[in-house]
């Protein structure tokens, strides 16, 4: 029969703590790696380095008063 | 604050600094207005011409298309609403293609002809223009396909450079521009007629949706206005409409009301009446409008039988097929 005393039986397991720990460490290395892909090459549309043509056919606006 | 006047469509946007105008990619950035989708296409695809549709215009060529995001109408029907009603900057996709690789890119793909097209290309004038000479000096042709909401001086200025359009006339009632569009009929009128003074060769789409649009009374005055001043040789295409973004409470238009609206068109005057988006339809095909033999026969976008004599007549009669043929 087991002993409910014995301190063994209490203990946390430590194995599912660590595989959780690595599965987040991954999980934010990850993030952290498309971040910085993401800042150093940004999708086209976002990129304000790349020049803007100016538009044809417009003029200033003279706002009244 | 330096507000800048947006002068391409009728919308004559009054575009505060830092903001956009009604297209949504003009944006005027320090008292500048800029294009912010030139040389940024989100759509690049190789299509048949008969996709555009043209049908009298170089049939069965495969022709380079792209679109950038944005447009300057907001159909409640629109089928690429997910290209047309967003800016630049919300599309998941964005290619970098400067006018030079666009044509490039045709040319290596075999293409002779680049449409611009899928939102409404006005939007995106400049990138046009740009790629719209360059193709032109290496030998292909411009295909514009537009809803043709647009100011006369910028179109017949980019009218030099085009070769065909494809132009939707929504419907012939202003009522339906406004509260369907967001628009209004007279600038789409002016600029139909504009593209037919300027020799670019055209060919008009007329949507038919079910009891919104579909009175024989108005298609017959559409179809009359049409041969009036585009010339009743112009082809008239009606398509079928399918329930998509936020109109999706009417049912896909019936063939018979296509077949009824394409003999009023026939009956009105014009010689050259299709049916679209109805896959085999016997109205998908070219008839010699004199004495009836089929030319040109067409399954969705493919050519099943062609006829016509090298230099586009009718081989039975020798009439003179109106065209821009191979």
């Amino acid at each position: 029969m087991t002993d409910a005393r014995d301190p063994s039986l209490n203990k946390r397991p430590e194995v599912p703590r660590r595989r959780f720990l690595g599965f987040f460490g991954a999980l934010i290395g990850a993030t952290g790696a498309l971040a910085l892909t993401h800042h150093l090459d940004p999708p086209v549309a976002r990129r304000r380095d790349l020049p803007l043509r100016e538009a044809d056919f417009y003029h200033r606006h003279d706002l009244a008063g | 604050m330096s507000a800048v006047v947006c002068e391409l469509c009728p919308r004559t946007c009054v575009i505060p600094e830092g903001a956009a105008g009604d297209c949504r990619v003009r944006v005027n950035l320090g008292g500048k207005l800029r294009a912010t989708t030139y040389g940024r296409p989100s759509a690049i695809h190789i299509d048949p011409m008969e996709k555009k549709p043209l049908y009298h215009f170089h049939p069965g060529a495969q022709i380079f298309s792209l679109a950038t995001a944005g447009c300057n109408l907001h159909c409640l029907n629109c089928q690429n609403w997910q290209l047309s009603q967003r800016g630049g900057e919300e599309m998941e996709e964005t290619y970098r293609a400067e006018p030079a690789e666009i044509v490039a890119a045709a040319k290596e793909e075999g293409c002779k002809a680049i449409a611009y097209t899928y939102s409404d290309p006005i939007v995106f004038y400049e990138y046009v223009y740009d790629t719209s000479v360059l193709a032109r000096e290496q030998g292909l042709t411009n295909v514009f396909v537009t809803a043709a909401y647009v100011n006369r001086e910028p179109l017949r200025r980019l009218c030099r450079v085009l070769d065909a359009t494809n132009a939707d006339l929504k419907a012939f009632d202003d009522g339906f521009y406004r509260r369907v569009s967001g628009a209004t009929l007279k600038p789409v009128l002016d600029a139909l007629v504009t593209f037919r003074e300027e020799g670019v060769w055209v060919e008009v789409t007329n949507l038919v949706i079910p009891t919104l649009n579909d009175d024989l009374a108005l298609i017959r005055r559409m179809s009359r206005w049409i041969a009036a001043e585009l010339g009743v040789d112009t082809p008239l295409h009606f398509s079928r409409f399918q329930p998509q973004y936020r109109m999706r409470n009417l049912p896909p238009t019936p063939t018979d009301t296509l077949r009824r609206v394409r003999t009023e068109a026939l009956e009105a005057g014009l010689r050259y009446v299709y049916i679209g988006n109805v896959l085999g339809d016997a109205g998908s095909s070219t008839y010699c409008p004199r004495d009836g033999t089929l030319l040109i026969g067409r399954s969705g976008f493919t050519i099943t039988d062609y006829k016509l004599t090298a230099d586009g007549r009718c081989p039975t009669c020798n009439d003179k097929i109106s065209g821009v043929w191979l």
